[in-house]
C-alpha cells in the first residue's frame, strides 16, 4: 500500500473524521486523565521516554492531593465519563496505590493502569481486583531474551507471562499488552503474535520508538525505513487474518494506512479529551509530552478551571503549521502530528507520513 | 441549541463515515460523541434491577416507587447518586436500568409515596443490589461492552403500623 496519495475514498473518510474532530476540540469533555503517581520504576528500560529513576529526588504525590483534584473534576462533570489512567514510573513501586485505586473508584471514577507487571504478584493483584481496577496495559517487547534485553531484568519476562495468565483467568476484566518495536524484535512479531493467542490475550497494541528519553540516542531503537513501513503492512495484515485485534499506537497520520492499522482515524487527543496530573503536581495532557506544554499546577490552580480556560496549544495547533508542515497538504487531517512529538520550541520532531513516504 | 445540532451533525458524520466503509472502524470502539478512547477503554455493562413489589401476604402492590442509588463513601460519609427511578406496576413489577460496571454499594430505595392508595401504606425499604446474581442476557462485544445482565430481587413491604 502507497501512504499517499490518498484514495478518494479515504480522502472522503478523513474530511468527515475532520468535522467529528472540529466538534470534538470544540467542547472539549475531559474523558481521560492521566496520574503519574511516582517517578519511582523497578526497571531501566532501553526505550523510555521517561526519566525514571529507582529513588527519585522528589516523593511521590500524596493521595490526597489527587484526591482533590478529582473533587475539582466531579463539581464540574459526570465522574463516571471520566477514566483515570494511573501512570509513572511504575505505579507498583507505591505500597499504597491500592489504597488510592480504591479511593478513586470510591469517588465515581473507573480507573486502570499501566505497568511493566514486575511486582505484579497474586496478592497484589488481588489487591488491586478489590481496589476496582478496570483495565490494565502491560508492556510486552518480546519472548523472554529480548524483552529481558529490552527491560533490563532477568525476571521480567517470567512476571508478565504470569501477570497475563492472572489476568485472563479473570473473567471480564479487560486489558491490552503493549509492544515497543524495535529493531531487535521486528523480526520477531509473529512469535510475540502467537505466544500471545496462546495464552488467550485478545488486544495488542503496537508502537514504535520516537525520538525522546533514552531512545533518541540508541541505533538498536530506531527501525529502517522498511522496517517502518513494515510494521503497518504487518498490524494490517493481522487485523486481517483477526485472530487478536492488532493497533497502531495513538500516535501519527500515516495516510492511505489510516483507518487500516487502527480502530479509527488519526487525531491528537491531548488537552483536548485527554489532561494529566504529573508527579509534580503540572497540568499536562499525555505523560510524554514535555513540560514546557504544562499549562499550570493543581497546588496552584484549579484543575477544572485550568481544563476549561487553557490549553490553547492543545485546541488550536495552527501554531504548529510551520517548518516541514507549512507546506503539507496533509496538515489539515493530521493537525502536527501528535503534541509529544513537538519539542520545546515547537519544532517537530518525527513525521510519521514522512517516514513512510521515504520508502 | 448548539449542542443539540452538534450531536446531531456528529450522528450524520458518523453515519456517513459508515457507508464509505468504516463501519468496522466504528464498532469496534463505538464512536460516541467524543470519539473512541485514545489508549485505554472502560469495560462497561447494562445492567437490569427488576422484581416484584409485594405485601406481607404476596399481593402485588402498584405505585411503589423504586430508585437506583449509588452510595460512594469518603471519609466516612456517603454520597447517593441517583441513577433510575420508577413505580411499579398494577402487577407490582419495577425494572431499573443501569449502565456501569458493578458497584458493591449499589442500593435500590423503596417507598409508598401514594399514602393509604394501592393497599395501604408501607414502610420504606432498602435492598442491596446483589449482584452475584446477576445473569447474563446479551454478550458484548468481546472488547469493552460485556453486554446485558439481568437481576431480580422481589421485595415484601411491611405495612405502617
Amino acid at each position: 500500500m502507497k501512504p499517499t496519495p490518498l484514495t478518494l475514498r479515504k480522502k472522503l473518510a478523513l474530511e468527515l473524521w475532520r468535522q467529528k474532530e472540529n466538534i470534538l476540540r470544540e467542547e472539549h469533555p475531559l474523558k481521560q486523565l492521566f496520574w503519574e503517581c511516582t517517578l519511582r520504576c523497578d526497571l531501566r528500560c532501553r526505550h523510555c521516554g521517561s526519566d525514571c529513576k529507582m529513588q527519585p529526588e522528589s516523593n511521590d504525590m500524596p493521595k490526597e492531593d489527587f484526591l482533590r483534584v478529582l473533587d475539582s473534576i466531579a463539581a464540574k462533570t459526570d465522574p463516571h465519563k471520566v477514566f483515570v489512567i494511573v501512570s509513572g514510573g511504575e505505579p507498583l513501586m507505591r505500597r499504597d496505590i491500592e489504597e488510592c485505586g480504591r479511593a478513586i473508584y470510591e469517588k465515581g471514577f473507573p480507573w486502570g493502569m499501566v505497568t511493566n507487571a514486575l511486582h505484579l504478584t497474586p496478592q497484589r493483584w488481588q489487591g488491586l481486583l478489590q481496589a476496582g481496577i478496570h483495565t490494565m496495559a502491560i508492556s510486552l517487547d518480546g519472548l523472554a531474551e529480548d524483552h529481558n534485553w529490552m527491560r533490563g531484568n532477568g525476571q521480567s519476562f517470567q512476571m508478565v507471562s504470569q501477570a497475563i495468565d492472572m489476568l485472563v483467568a479473570t473473567e471480564g476484566f479487560v486489558f491490552d499488552i503493549v509492544t515497543c518495536v524495535n529493531r531487535r524484535n521486528y523480526p520477531k512479531l509473529d512469535d510475540i503474535k502467537e505466544f500471545l493467542i496462546s495464552k488467550g490475550v485478545k488486544r495488542w497494541r503496537l508502537f514504535t520508538v520516537f525520538p525522546v528519553g533514552r531512545a533518541a540516542f540508541d541505533p538498536d531503537m530506531r527501525l529502517t525505513n522498511e522496517e517502518f513501513r513494515g510494521v503497518f503492512d504487518y498490524i494490517k495484515k493481522v487485523r486481517e487474518e483477526g485472530r487478536i485485534r492488532a493497533d497502531y499506537g495513538c500516535e501519527g497520520f500515516l495516510g492511505n494506512y489510516e483507518g487500516e492499522v487502527r480502530s479509527r482515524l488519526f487525531s491528537c487527543q491531548a488537552g483536548v479529551t485527554v489532561g494529566s496530573v504529573m508527579a509534580d503536581g503540572s497540568i499536562a495532557a499525555c505523560a510524554s509530552i514535555r513540560a514546557d506544554y504544562n499549562q499550570g499546577n493543581i497546588y496552584e490552580d484549579d484543575f477544572m478551571e485550568v481544563w476549561e480556560n487553557r490549553y490553547h496549544p492543545y485546541r488550536n495547533r495552527e501554531w504548529m503549521k510551520k517548518d516541514e508542515c507549512s507546506q503539507c497538504k496533509y496538515f489539515r487531517y493530521c493537525r502536527g502530528n501528535g503534541m509529544h512529538l513537538r519539542d520545546g520550541d515547537g519544532k517537530l520532531l518525527f513525521c510519521h507520513l514522512h517516514r513512510l513516504q521515504e520508502t | 441549541m448548539k449542542v443539540k445540532f452538534n450531536r446531531w451533525y456528529n450522528a450524520v458524520l458518523t453515519a456517513l463515515l459508515s457507508m464509505l466503509g468504516y463501519g468496522c472502524s466504528s464498532t469496534e470502539e463505538p464512536l460516541d460523541m467524543y470519539g473512541p478512547p485514545v489508549e485505554y477503554g472502560t469495560p462497561h455493562a447494562d445492567f437490569i434491577i427488576k422484581g416484584r413489589v409485594m405485601d406481607e401476604s404476596g399481593t402485588p402492590v402498584q405505585g411503589i416507587k423504586t430508585s437506583l442509588k449509588k452510595v460512594f463513601e469518603n471519609n466516612n460519609k456517603h454520597y447517593a447518586l441517583g441513577v433510575d427511578s420508577v413505580q411499579s406496576d398494577v402487577s407490582g413489577n419495577y425494572q431499573l436500568k443501569s449502565t456501569d460496571r458493578q458497584n458493591q454499594y449499589d442500593k435500590v430505595i423503596v417507598e409508598d409515596i401514594d399514602g393509604e392508595a394501592n393497599g395501604g401504606e408501607f414502610l420504606s425499604d432498602t435492598l442491596d443490589v446483589d449482584y452475584n446474581k446477576a445473569v447474563k442476557t446479551k454478550d458484548g462485544d468481546g472488547k469493552w461492552y460485556l453486554g446485558i445482565y439481568e437481576i431480580t430481587q422481589d421485595v415484601k413491604l411491611k405495612k405502617k403500623p
